[in-house]
């Protein structure tokens, strides 16, 4: 039995002032550190001894990486921005479905939590993880090898992996701004079932759908083969059907009540972000 | 490991310690400051017991790593009343009952503090929202949620 009262792990802690000092430490540390944001799930992860990394690195005293700025048709928000930056950010109250999504989360880890922490935490139950995967946002990740962006649809490798080598630092979140035209929403059933949707519609037609699925999955992923079901399609309760059984196939066929509250959320959603599309 | 100063302001007063990166915020409140009204709960950020504000935002001195709020202001339950009078949220708790063990209570009365901050006038749905993250074994929450309606009430005839 784990105490968690303290945390029992020793390791070199580190307080880089700039995002250069903190990829030179990853640069020199990769392979045995963890760099530490919000705390919320790195530090539980350390009480349980799920991860123990030799050296820590605070990206806490960073002050760029908290900005939030509208840069041409993008929010640019930096990786250490928390959850309650985004929710009073003027600058995301153009993006409901990740506002809506950050709702459900406690008070406390709404001023704790960041959204590049809950990006590299990459749980499949992460609040951000399926309106990101809607809203094709893209992430900067910067090494001292130099920088590359990142889709976020292949950041998420897997159950809590991402694609991110050891030595690279997210910096930033790319949302781009959607056409007004578009409908979008949120729904989920606590931590079981997470849904993401976009539609842009044509009169009866559904002519453009992103779907993402969350929750008690492997991985927060689009599911393509839904989309295509909807896509050039009259959108009707038929055609939800059949989107919806391409959505509960990503779903354990063992796990029953997950697939059946599924079955009930997902229309729900779509239809909401339908209505809502013009 | 080798202990790092730090400054805090707690409750008001200053003060300068060395601590071990590995210190958590809530074990040097406790046990370096003798501030015992924080609570240890669950460790994993579940029960809401620990919660301090740090820089007027309330959050989990559980998992908060006490080197990384250097420079920070502090406010645990023990830095709210003032001249020996209780706060308005507290007295809003114990007319309407809404303490029985009490274990939970200096978390929620904290979290509350820093939601009036917030939000001054918050609807019962958002109280429920924000209790959430606190577990109280004893009261079903209505009095609780009652009492932080009776402060936001009280706090805003100044």
């Amino acid at each position: 039995m784990v105490n968690t009262r303290i945390l029992a792990s020793e390791f070199e802690y580190f307080e880089p002032r700039t995002i250069n000092e903190a990829v030179n430490l990853l640069a020199k540390y990769g392979q045995e550190a963890r760099v530490l944001a919000g705390g919320s799930d790195l530090i539980v992860d350390m009480k349980v001894e799920k991860v123990n990394p030799k050296y820590l690195i605070y990206i806490g005293k960073i002050p760029e990486l908290r900005s939030i700025a509208k840069v041409g048709n993008e929010v640019v928000v930096g990786a250490n921005a928390t959850f309650f930056d985004l929710i009073k950010s003027p600058l995301l109250q153009s993006f409901p479905i990740l506002l809506e999504a950050l709702k459900s989360i406690q008070l406390e880890i709404k001023m704790m939590g960041t959204i590049g922490g809950n990006i590299c935490s990459a749980a499949p139950t992460a609040s951000t993880a399926t309106p990101l995967l809607v809203l094709n946002a893209w992430v900067k990740v910067v090494s001292a090898r130099g920088s590359r962006t990142i889709p976020i649809e292949k950041v998420y490798v897997g159950n809590r992996k991402t694609s991110l080598a050891p030595d690279e630092l997210l910096t930033e979140i790319h949302l781009p701004v959607l056409d007004s035209r578009y409908g979008t929403a949120f729904g989920e059933i606590k931590t079981k079932i997470k849904f993401a949707v976009v539609i842009g519609r044509r009169g009866d037609v559904c002519e453009h759908c992103r779907i993402a699925i969350g929750g008690d999955v492997e991985v927060a992923k689009r599911v393509e083969k839904a989309e295509k079901l909807l896509e050039g399609k009259v959108f009707n309760e038929r055609a939800i059907e059949e989107a919806c059984d391409a959505v509960v196939e990503e779903i354990d066929p063992d796990n029953w009540y997950v697939r059946e509250v599924a079955k009930y959320l997902f229309p729900k959603v779509v239809w909401e972000a339908w209505e809502k599309a013009r | 490991m080798e202990e790092r100063k730090i400054r805090l302001k707690v409750n008001g007063k200053d003060c300068e310690l060395s601590v071990k990166p590995n210190e958590l915020l809530l074990n040097v409140l406790r046990n370096k400051l003798g501030l015992t009204g924080t609570k240890y709960g669950c460790g994993t950020g579940d029960c809401g017991a620990c919660t301090v504000l740090i820089n007027n935002e309330p959050r989990l001195s559980c998992l908060t790593l006490a080197v990384t709020v250097d420079g920070a202001e502090i406010t645990t339950v023990e830095g709210l009343a003032t001249n020996g009078k209780l706060h308005p949220i507290q007295e809003a708790f114990v007319k309407h009952g809404a303490i029985q063990c009490g274990f939970c209570i200096p978390g929620i009365v904290i979290m509350a503090k820093g939601l009036l901050d917030i939000n001054p006038n918050p609807t019962v749905e958002e109280i429920k929202e924000a209790l959430k993250g606190h577990l109280c074994r004893c009261t079903g929450y209505i009095n609780i949620i009652k009492a932080i309606k009776a402060a936001a009430l009280e706090m805003s005839k100044g």
